[in-house]
């Protein structure tokens, strides 16, 4: 049966007072007194009690506890020695774990408490600068990290280069599900697209304070799809096509593939020709990149004599200093001074000279309007024609002068007139290549027997007439100031003053001297009526008794080796007989020193004097005189636009040039219309990312038989197959649909970030930049501190 | 469709308006690469802060702020979608840092405290109904006094007219302790009646040792036996629905005092692009 307890009974019902805050001290043993006690927990009842909070006042009074915990937990974070540990959104990652202080990336933490409350209303209001903001917090992350020429911008470049780039990004063309959300999220939110101007924080997409876990460049894919235009739902389904990737860009090194694979290397006696990918391409030790083996160990085995230039048609040396060949008849008949001459010279003013005579601008505007005549016959040349014909004559003889003057570093002081920058050591060193005295002393005394005085007769402003001409009577006169340093005056021991008669002792140009030492004489060679000179071997009347005379007909001389001579001192061939041997003793025989001819002699590279030029012949490749004249040229090419440089560049690229360099490694645009030869075939620098990354050596396993096949097929219809376009690869573009056999979301993995980068360029950690004094007093404090 | 299913579609229907496009609004934000965690925590503290005006509301009656029902519909549903503006604004995640962990664990508590309490008040009432007399949970006290004087006074009358002490022998043995206080709590949240169930038959096994005098002060006995368990489940439950906030509101003091240096700190040191 149910009993009901309660009654509502306004008589009988107690009167219960829940909101108040004191109940009776009875009420708990269910005795409560009718009146209750008062609002300040007074009992006001006879029997006196001690009244207690109620349950709503209890519960207030646990609430006001929680607060002021919550209120001491703060001032006590606020106030402690944690203040940092306690309100860290978390630990750094392990690259940033090394970081203790708050400053160090934070610029609020500079602060207190109230400067916390300052910069956070000053971002709010927008009248501080956001902790993203270049100037602010992101700013710290550039006194580590050096993330490309544009940190703030995206991907770290230039908003020009963004926008030049945007367009060809914009025209790679999806074909899958375009994700609408985007659409979406343009018109309702704004979408980065199309706003190179944009700056971004760093913590746009590092997101720190995760853990030492926490992959700090872990990217979403929708991120990339922010700001491109070409958007799509996955690798498979949407992405565009590689385009010509890899091979958007000419190779640095010249090399058809499909001549050398289909027909070269069948065809090939060479034992160790390559026979497979790999002999020719390896990967590089992060299994990145394949790089070549280099030429010794892939090409050598064929090409190596094509650059020694004994396996080759074609020129094997280059002829550096030359002596251009001159009409001198008319010269002479024009009565236009430039000295002595030779006559038999059909040489053109390599490009080399022009490039090192044009150093001087005077030089340079006569090189221009001499290339416009023909020098060899010069009979129809102007008189503006032949003066700059005969300045080019002085400055080649000056340069020939002050080459043998001052040494190879003269030649290195005339480019760095042409340079902007200094050449360095190095490069000095390589384009003068160890060019030997001899050799253009050699040269300079078979070219100008009289080139130390018609310099300095030129030099000091007076006439010199071709010899045979008619010297004015002023150039006869006239008196050759005194010269200056090492230059040979004409009353020195082996001076060639014409004004001297007689005295000097090696003098040999003394038209009328007798009574010389060795004049007319003992040395000369140039002498032609003179008789019985010591050392001639010039003199076409066959003199008798010459020394060291060559001549077959000589007789009687005293180093003669013809056979009909007699009484030679060395003589001693078979043919000889009486004079001073003795007829019964054997003479050994001594045959001729072969005469090889001077580029056949220089087989192993260097410097020779061949027919009124000195010449380089290269030694083998990577040799250092060529590339560093490429170099040089290229360089000036873009300093000085079309002119010697340019003309230089040319000859060295002809085909068939010697040495070959250019015709395997492309000339690339450098900077302000430079060239460059690319040296090394190209190759991924750890220090600068592209947007685009491969590493071929995962890729190895799953491939199939075919190999590199697989993803690199040989493209025989290619402008550079068979050689028609060097530059052109003669591989066919990679199709994505290799890639997406096994890039997919459950396999391989398809993330953006899997094959591109973010951050391109040179991404780096900022250098250290300790003081070296630091570092001493480092070392000092270490020495001095306990150990 | 009953009246209160209407006011739930409605107000569901609200909250559904509200938190999807909220919810779009910040997935087309990070799409835009933009941090939408401005946004919900904006709205995270403006819920808060809304959410804590309603025990002001309770303590203001007399001011014409809308009705109390009204304001509960607001809280539940309000409650609802801060519970997911916080999983927006922490994504889900167990935040690194202590000060957030601790903003995280009282924010948590706060959903969890609120879900039980709309869970005992939606529980509660039918169990009190069920169970027997509605009773005033203050008046709880005086009735069981009341019973407990009742059967003692029975149990000594019982002693008088039937010259038997076994009925007074079973009060000072369990019914003295029984009346004493609140019993069985445990099973009364669970609503089981085997306590209950175990006391009377002890009590009816007393029966054959009693004349027919003795029977009847028995069964007055188990009649308040019967109403004192009714107390006890009362309490219980009543108690239930009044305890809880004992934690729902403590940590809503301590979030909302917490909570400003967190937006201080966010806005000082986030590092999130402008």
């Amino acid at each position: 049966m149910r009993r009901w307890l309660q009654s509502f009974d306004f008589r009988e019902s107690p009167y219960d007072r829940p909101n108040q805050r004191w109940v009776c001290g009875r009420a708990g043993d269910g005795r409560p007194c009718a009146a209750g006690p008062d609002r300040r927990g007074r009992c006001r009842d006879a029997a006196r009690c001690v009244p207690v909070p109620s349950l709503r006042a209890r519960r207030g009074r646990v609430a006001r506890r929680a607060a002021v915990l919550a209120v001491g937990l703060l001032a006590l974070i606020l106030g402690g020695a944690g203040l940092e540990a306690w309100l860290s959104p978390g630990p750094l990652s392990r690259s940033h774990a090394s970081i203790e202080a708050c400053a160090s990336c934070h610029e609020a933490a500079e602060t207190g408490v109230l400067g916390w409350i300052e910069t956070a209303a000053g971002r709010l209001s927008g009248s501080a600068p956001h902790a993203g903001a270049a100037d602010g917090d992101s700013g710290r992350c550039l006194t580590c990290h050096e993330p490309g020429a544009a940190p703030m911008l995206a991907h770290g470049l230039p908003e020009q280069s963004l926008r030049a780039a945007a367009p060809e990004a914009a025209s790679l063309a999806g074909g899958g599900f375009t994700p609408v959300a985007f659409d979406l999220a343009g018109r309702v939110v704004g979408l980065p697209s199309g706003m190179p101007e944009r700056t971004w924080a760093c913590a746009t997409c590092h997101r720190e304070h995760e853990g030492p876990g926490h992959d700090l460049q872990a990217m979403d894919d929708a991120a990339c799809q922010s700001c491109h235009l070409t958007r799509f739902s996955g690798f498979g389904d949407g992405h565009p096509e590689f385009g010509s990737f890899p091979f958007e860009r000419p190779p640095s090194i010249r090399f058809d593939h499909v001549e050398h694979i289909e027909r070269h290397f069948p065809e090939s006696p060479v034992a160790d020709r390559p026979a497979r990918c790999v002999d020719c391409h390896r990967p590089d030790e992060r299994g990145a990149g394949m790089r070549l083996v280099g030429f010794e160990a892939g090409c050598g085995a064929c090409h190596a004599g094509e650059i020694r230039g004994v396996s080759a048609a074609g020129p094997a040396s280059l002829a550096v200093v030359t002596l251009p060949g001159l009409d001198v008849a008319t010269l002479e008949e024009q009565g236009v001074g430039i000295g002595a001459w030779p006559a038999l010279s059909d040489r053109a003013a390599s490009p080399f000279m022009a490039l090192l005579l044009s150093a001087d601008p005077e030089v340079a505007a006569a090189l221009e309007r001499f290339r416009q005549l023909d020098p060899l016959d010069l009979r129809g040349a102007d008189e503006a024609g032949l003066a700059a014909v005969a300045t080019v004559a002085w400055a080649t003889k000056a340069l020939l002068h002050d080459l043998l003057a001052e040494g190879p570093q003269h030649l290195v002081a005339r480019l760095d007139d042409e340079r902007v920058r200094p050449l360095d050591g190095a490069m000095a060193r390589a384009l003068v290549a160890g060019l030997p005295m001899a050799a253009v002393r050699e040269a300079a005394d078979a070219w100008f027997p009289e080139l130390a005085r018609e310099v300095a007769r030129h030099r000091a402003g007076l006439p010199v007439p071709i010899p045979g001409a008619e010297p004015s009577a002023a150039g006869q006169e006239a008196e050759v100031p005194a010269p200056e340093g090492d230059e040979l005056p004409g009353d020195e021991l082996l001076g060639d003053d014409a004004s001297s008669d007689g005295g000097d002792l090696l003098a040999g140009q003394d038209p009328g001297g007798g009574e010389d030492l060795l004049g007319g004489d003992l040395l000369s060679g140039t002498d032609p009526p003179s008789e019985g000179d010591l050392l001639s071997g010039a003199d076409p009347g066959a003199g008798e008794g010459d020394l060291l005379l060559d001549t077959p007909a000589a007789a009687g001389d005293l180093l003669e080796g013809a056979p009909e001579t007699e009484g030679d001192l060395l003589g001693g061939l078979a043919g000889a007989g009486g004079g001073d041997a003795p007829a019964d003793r054997a003479e050994p025989v001594v045959p001729a020193i072969p005469a090889e001819p001077p580029e056949a002699w220089a087989a192993l590279g260097g410097w020779f004097e061949d027919y009124f030029a000195l010449a380089y012949r290269p030694a083998d490749h990577g040799d250092l005189f060529l590339k560093s004249w490429i170099e040089l040229a290229g360089t000036l090419q873009a300093e000085k636009g079309a002119g010697p440089a340019a003309a230089l560049l040319a000859e060295l690229s002809a085909e068939g040039a010697p040495g070959r360099c250019l015709g395997c490694h492309s000339l690339r645009p450098s900077g302000a219309g430079g060239l460059s030869p690319a040296w090394q075939a190209r190759r991924p620098d750890s220090q600068r990312r592209g947007f685009t990354r491969f590493r071929h050596e995962p890729h190895f396993s799953p491939l199939s038989d075919a190999g590199c096949v697989t993803c690199h097929a040989l493209d025989r219809t290619a402008a550079g197959a068979g050689a028609s376009d060097p530059d052109e690869a003669d591989f066919r573009a990679i199709e994505k649909a290799t890639c997406a056999a096994c890039h997919t979301a459950q396999a391989a993995g398809e993330s953006c970030l899997q094959c591109h980068d973010y951050h391109v360029g040179s991404v780096a950690q900022r250098p250290l930049r300790t003081p070296l004094g630091d570092a001493a007093s480092a070392e000092r404090d270490g020495d001095a501190a306990p150990r | 469709m009953t009246r209160f299913a209407r006011r739930r579609a409605r107000n569901g229907g609200l909250v559904l308006l509200f938190l999807l496009p909220l919810g779009g609004l910040v997935y087309l934000q990070s799409l835009a690469l933009q941090d939408g965690r401005a946004l919900t925590g904006w709205l995270l503290l403006a819920a808060f802060l809304v959410l804590a005006l309603y025990n002001l509301r309770k303590k203001l009656p007399f001011l014409p702020l809308g009705a109390a029902a009204s304001w509960l519909q607001l809280h539940l549903y309000l409650g609802l979608s801060a519970a997911v503006l916080f999983l927006l604004h922490t994504r889900a995640g167990l935040p690194e840092g202590r000060y957030e962990l601790l903003l995280w664990l009282l924010s948590l508590g706060l959903f969890v405290t609120g879900a039980l309490g709309l869970l005992l008040s939606r529980l509660a009432p039918p169990a009190l109904t069920w169970h027997g007399e509605r009773i005033v949970y203050e008046r709880i006290p005086a009735l069981r006094r009341r019973l407990a004087d009742e059967v003692e006074a029975l149990a000594a009358g019982s002693v008088e007219g039937t010259a038997s002490g076994t009925i007074a022998g079973y009060h000072a043995d369990v019914l003295k302790g029984y009346f004493a206080g609140p019993r069985h709590r445990r099973h009364h949240l669970v609503r089981s009646k085997r306590p209950l169930r175990h006391l009377t038959r002890e009590i009816r096994t007393l029966e054959r040792y009693l004349t027919a005098e003795g029977r009847a002060t028995l069964s007055e006995i188990e009649e308040r036996v019967v109403a004192k368990d009714n107390l006890d489940f009362q309490e219980t439950w009543q108690g239930l629905l009044k305890l809880w906030l004992f934690l729902h509101i403590p940590l809503t003091y301590g979030a909302l005092i917490l909570i400003p240096l967190h937006v201080v700190l966010a806005y000082a040191f986030g590092a999130d692009g402008p």
